[in-house]
């Protein structure tokens, strides 16, 4: 074999699909789209199969397979020749091609209907590249042998000491909320990345909520995530990073076979289609999940519109940066943060400006939270706000200290692990997207002070 | 054998991937311009590039037999159509005429799904064969459960 597989990596991503030609022992061949193939090692690929389709019947007959794998951006082509060895129902391999189709379920509503049956491992036999395919085209070469783009600059170091600049950035963070920001400015300055979240685990609902994000916009912060659901959901049930490339080429595939379920004896199991996280136009994503102590912390979340933009070398560089940044966040959870031993009250209560004007409304059956008719925030982080807002109305106080508020049992904060610090990063959040106009301002460790601009009128109200 | 509304879905400038065999049954596969349905809707012709189909019309020439695959990427809705060579010639200006047509299509449709008309335009598909089969099958090839079913079959 002259050419390497190892040298066709960016026809693995699953950009283009991939023909698969098979033959009966009867001597009549069989062609088809394959929408995903992996690489394994120099001498051997793997196929997800979820049907006992034709091919699958043909390889048991007659074990030879060819595959025509084209590159996502140049178009040049490579004829491969495959022989099936074996198929794979369980292990690490099966799980990594499993969480990907898994993924498509998910958003294409057809979670327990489309799965991986199994992982079929096949031996490369031959590599041919197909002369003539494409017509030369000088730019396309040089596009092709570009490296990683976010240290083209910088030599052959560069990756190490971006590796550094990002490490010692979050080893400096003295509390959540600088770790997170932390983490999103130099995956997104470094990798020049526009869009990036992060999403905190809360274990006590099985959810994640995002803290905090880049290139999305105000507003961001406090959009949940189910355990399972959608591609971040996947990625945090099973603690395993995934790529995607051509996010939008999978939902097609996905919905096409949902068409074919559809008028099956399954289309009752199918549920509703689920959006994409962030970007409704994103073309490749990589999710990180954060683990420390075999616990799921949260998830990292890259999203671009190029569909090739994140490569096998981003999600082991990031996933480097992940596991240091989850290990950070949860001794940041964990830690009790030593409180200012001063009494609450020593900040001046400002005064609201004339003329302005904010009606909160609490809605007791699922504890969320209105400004002017405008949803703000709802659970544990809606009971804080309502809490502090009415004590600050009535006039008794402005400021709060964390302690307080975990000793308060009408809260309900759990009584381990209570990841109040980020409750409260995330209710800040919210208050500055929503109505900066009311702030919660930090005036010393473990204590902060509401600030209003605006007169507040609080109203509780039992209809949803 | 191939229906009005089927023959307009499979002109209409798709992906399409052809398969052929060797005498020890081991596979090849090639992608091709398109293929136009005759007019006695019995028999397709697929325009295959010279240069990179030799090994597949080296395979035709040794036993005819052929799939060709068609795919409406946007959608996935693909169809495969299997049969028996009858006629391999260089293709005609009638023939370069529909397979720059088919090809046109094609380019269209891979723009559709993301690919830059700088690359998508290099793709070759000059000069080129023409490879009359009789269609002898149909499947229905869209991905999912019903993927492989038979749609038809010649008498």
């Amino acid at each position: 074999m002259s050419t390497r597989l190892s040298e066709l990596m960016d026809c693995f991503q699953g950009v283009v699909p991939t023909g698969i030609a098979t033959c009966s022992l009867d001597g009549r061949p069989n062609v088809t789209f394959l929408s995903y193939v992996k690489y394994l090692d120099e001498r051997h690929v793997a196929l997800s199969c979820q049907f006992f389709n034709k091919t699958k019947r043909n390889i048991a007959e007659n074990p030879v397979a060819a595959i025509w794998l084209m590159h996502p951006v140049t178009r040049e082509a490579h004829r491969v020749v495959i022989r099936f060895l074996r198929s794979e129902f369980k292990g690490p391999l099966f799980d990594e091609m499993a969480l990907r189709i898994d993924v498509i379920a998910s958003h294409t509503g057809m979670s327990g209907v489309f799965k991986l049956l199994s992982a079929d491992i096949y031996e490369v036999l031959e590599i041919e590249p197909v002369e003539g395919h494409v017509l030369p085209d000088a730019e396309a070469a040089e596009a092709l042998a570009a490296p990683p783009v976010a240290f083209r600059a910088k030599g052959t170091r560069g990756e190490l000491a971006a590796l550094q600049a990002l490490s010692d950035r979050i080893s400096r963070a003295e509390c959540l909320e600088r770790l997170i920001e932390a983490l999103l400015d130099s995956t997104t300055e470094l990798f020049e990345v526009q869009h990036a979240m992060v999403l905190l685990y809360d274990e006590t609902r099985a959810r994640l909520y995002t803290l905090d994000s880049r290139g999305y916009g105000r507003g961001g912060s406090g959009a949940e995530v189910g355990l399972g659901e959608g591609l971040i959901g996947a990625v945090a049930r099973s603690r395993k990073p995934l790529r995607v490339s051509h996010a939008g080429s999978d939902l097609r595939y996905g919905r096409a076979i949902r068409r074919g379920v559809e008028g099956s004896k399954e289309a009752d199991k199918l549920s509703r289609e689920i959006p994409l996280p962030g970007l409704h136009d994103a073309q490749s994503q990589l999710v990180l999940p954060l683990v420390a102590r075999e616990k799921l912390v949260g998830v990292l979340a890259l999203e671009s519109r190029d569909p090739l933009k994140f490569s096998d070398w981003h999600e082991a560089f990031l996933n480097v940066a992940a596991n240091q940044a989850a290990l950070a966040i949860a001794n940041l959870q964990e830690q009790e943060e030593p409180e200012d031993a001063r009494p609450a009250g020593e900040s001046q209560r400002l005064k609201p400006l004339a003329g302005r004007k904010r009606a909160f409304t609490f809605y007791p059956q699922d504890d969320a939270v209105f400004v002017d008719g405008q949803y703000l925030i709802r659970n544990l982080p809606g009971r804080i706000l309502w809490k502090i807002l009415r004590e600050f109305v009535s006039g008794k106080r402005h400021e709060f200290t964390n302690r307080e508020l975990r000793m308060d049992n009408a809260l309900g904060l759990p009584p381990l692990k209570d990841n109040l610090e980020s409750r409260l990063i995330l209710l800040r959040k919210r208050l500055e997207e929503k109505c900066p106009d009311v702030r919660m301002v930090p005036v010393r460790r473990g204590a902060f002070a509401l600030e209003s601009d605006s007169e507040l009128t609080l109203s509780e109200s039992a209809q949803p | 054998m191939i229906d009005e509304t089927l023959a307009d879905f499979l002109q209409s400038g798709l992906a399409c991937a052809v398969a052929t065999r060797d005498a020890r049954l081991v596979p090849d596969c090639v992608l091709a311009a398109g293929v136009r349905i005759e007019r006695d809707r019995k028999h397709a012709t697929v325009f295959l590039h010279d240069t990179i189909s030799r090994r597949t019309l080296a395979n035709l020439k040794h036993n005819g037999q052929i799939a060709v695959t068609l795919e409406h990427l946007p959608n996935h809705h693909t169809i495969q159509l299997k049969g028996e060579v009858t006629r391999v010639s260089k293709a005609t200006e009638a023939d370069i005429a529909d397979a720059t047509r088919f090809h046109a299509g094609f380019v269209k449709e891979i723009e559709y799904v993301g690919v830059a008309p700088r690359f998508s335009r290099r793709l070759a598909f000059l000069p080129c064969h023409a490879v009359t089969f009789r269609v002898e099958a149909i499947f229905e090839q869209t991905p999912g459960p019903k993927a492989g079913a038979c749609l038809k079959e010649a008498p």
